[in-house]
């Protein structure tokens, strides 16, 4: 499953039309504290979220699912309508996209995510 | 009496004149006693003192351009500028401010005793110079704090229209994966993706444009890269964007080197943009970007009408192109493209240290020529 984390929800819910018309398994969160309370290791496998969201922010999300053992695997593609976010990627995100962007550049981005992720992918539906 | 003792003596009564000017100044009408006097008690402490000490003939020369020694704590004067710049006065008002404590000290100075000795026109001088020193810090405080709300509020600006252009520029971009959709809805979904990216083009060229324009051109962060992916890149996203036009892309050579990629990126696809927007709409665009040990040879060819020679020298410099217009077509209707995209083409160019030039005849249409050497890593990054 690929959780997205807006608080914008149109973003959000077009990602996730576009990642389910592709054949993907997607949930929406409206925060990164709804996120983080829904993100589990065994049901989700990759997190695409927005940088800047009151409370928690995209890069803080991040932090928190780097930093706990059963979730630090999980690929976590960060996206911001700023120019400057994008500055040390690695350092706990795995890839950056700027708003907007093209659908395709988000599927290639989470096609190569899933693909180098350790765990074998649960994400396609049947 | 020296000049330095009577500022020190009568510290009281210049700063009382001082507070009955400032209370005239507009925003400081509210302000509290504390507020109006607030640090032209110091100023005048460290320019008693600095009078107090003998001085150079260079040292003079450098106080008066406004070279004056450089502290690591901030001065006075420079502390006085933020507070100012806080209570909302603005450049013209702080100078202004400045002004008024020279008049009042030599006023007050002048009626105490007539200035007359050799040492008390040196004394004047040098109070002269130590103002002029005063108000440079303190004007060149206002400018960077001025420059970084301006750059930030910039950058919030953009931060702010690019996230509702994100779910924009999504949501066509469902329906256009939708083919079972009718044809006149995937038309408009096309044209909604095609303007929401115009937006988006625009709003970067305006930032990028506004913060060069405030002094420090466009910063670059290069790495290695491989620029025959992102022009390909490049070319692809301006086919999926304009499926009518047909744009020829070829790259050959050693493409890999130490650039800012991201920044290349948008130099290639503004030049892209600008052929498509300006080319004629039936023929082809030439792509190329050749790479060899000198650098890498950047050509983007469209076929359009002649560019006058007089026009062509004003390309990159959206200010002086759009002054050398006839009054009659200086007006919003009349105006149909800025030119921001070819200035920020320009100015990542310089960041990198190359040259970018135009040519246009009827033959050969209108070229543009990009060419960026290859440069050591060190010293792009200013290691060097």
């Amino acid at each position: 499953m690929i959780m997205i984390v807006d608080d914008d929800a149109a973003m959000a819910e077009h990602c996730s039309m576009y990642l389910e018309s592709c054949g993907f398994e997607v949930e929406v969160a409206a925060s990164g504290e709804d996120a983080l309370s829904r993100i589990h290791a065994e049901t989700t496998d990759l997190v695409i979220s927005d940088c800047a969201m009151p409370n928690m922010n995209g890069l803080e999300l991040s932090k928190a699912l780097k930093a706990e053992p059963s979730t630090a695997a999980m690929p976590i593609l960060l996206m911001s309508a700023s120019m400057r976010c994008e500055v040390a990627p690695g350092l706990s995100y795995d890839s950056f996209l700027r708003k907007p962007f093209l659908a395709e550049t988000l599927l290639m981005e989470v096609r190569k995510l899933l693909d180098n992720a350790q765990t074998k992918p649960t994400y396609l539906k049947v | 009496m020296r000049l330095s003792t009577f500022i020190l003596s009568n510290l009281v009564d210049i700063l009382r004149e001082w507070e009955a000017f400032a209370s005239t100044i507009v925003p400081l009408k509210e302000a509290t006693r504390v507020e109006l006097r607030d640090h032209a008690a110091a100023v005048l402490k460290v320019i008693a003192s600095d009078l107090s000490t003998p001085q150079a003939e260079g040292a003079r020369d450098a106080k008066s351009k406004g070279h004056g020694p450089i502290l690591e704590l901030d001065t006075a004067a420079e502390t006085h500028a933020e507070a100012r710049m806080s209570s909302g006065l603005n450049g013209d008002q702080v100078m202004m401010e400045f002004r008024a404590l020279r008049a009042s000290v030599i006023r007050l100075w002048a009626l105490k005793e007539p200035i007359s000795t050799p040492e008390e026109i040196e004394d004047m001088i040098r109070f002269n110079e130590a103002i002029d020193q005063a108000q440079s810090e303190s004007m060149a405080r206002y400018s960077k704090l001025l420059r970084d709300a301006q750059t930030m509020f910039l950058a919030i600006l953009g931060h702010d229209v690019r996230s509702p252009l994100g779910a924009v520029s999504m949501g066509a971009q469902v329906l256009l994966h939708d083919q079972t959709l009718p044809s006149k809805v995937l038309k408009v979904g096309l044209r909604i993706l095609n303007s929401s990216k115009r937006v988006d083009e625009i709003v970067r060229d305006l930032l990028d444009f506004s913060t060069s324009h405030l002094g420090d051109g466009i910063p670059i962060d290069p790495y290695t890269v491989d620029l025959s992916a992102i022009c390909a890149n490049v070319v692809e996203e301006a086919r999926t964007f304009h499926p009518d036009r047909t744009i020829e892309f070829t790259a050959d050579g050693d493409l890999i080197g130490t650039f800012d990629g991201a920044r290349l990126a948008q130099a290639f696809s503004n030049l892209i943009s600008n052929a498509i927007q300006h080319g004629f709409q039936q023929t082809s665009i030439h792509v190329s970007v050749h790479g060899d040990e000198k650098g890498i040879h950047f050509e983007v060819q469209n076929d359009g009408e002649v560019i006058p020679e007089t026009k062509l020298r004003a390309l990159f410099d959206p200010i002086k192109s759009f002054a050398i217009r006839p009054p009659s077509e200086r007006t919003v209707s009349r105006v149909q493209n800025l030119g921001l995209g070819l200035y920020v083409v320009k100015e990542i160019v310089r960041a990198h240290e190359g040259d970018i030039a135009v040519s246009s005849t009827a033959e050969a249409g209108v070229k543009f020529s990009v060419d960026i050497p290859r440069i050591t890593p060190q010293r792009r990054m200013g290691e060097s």
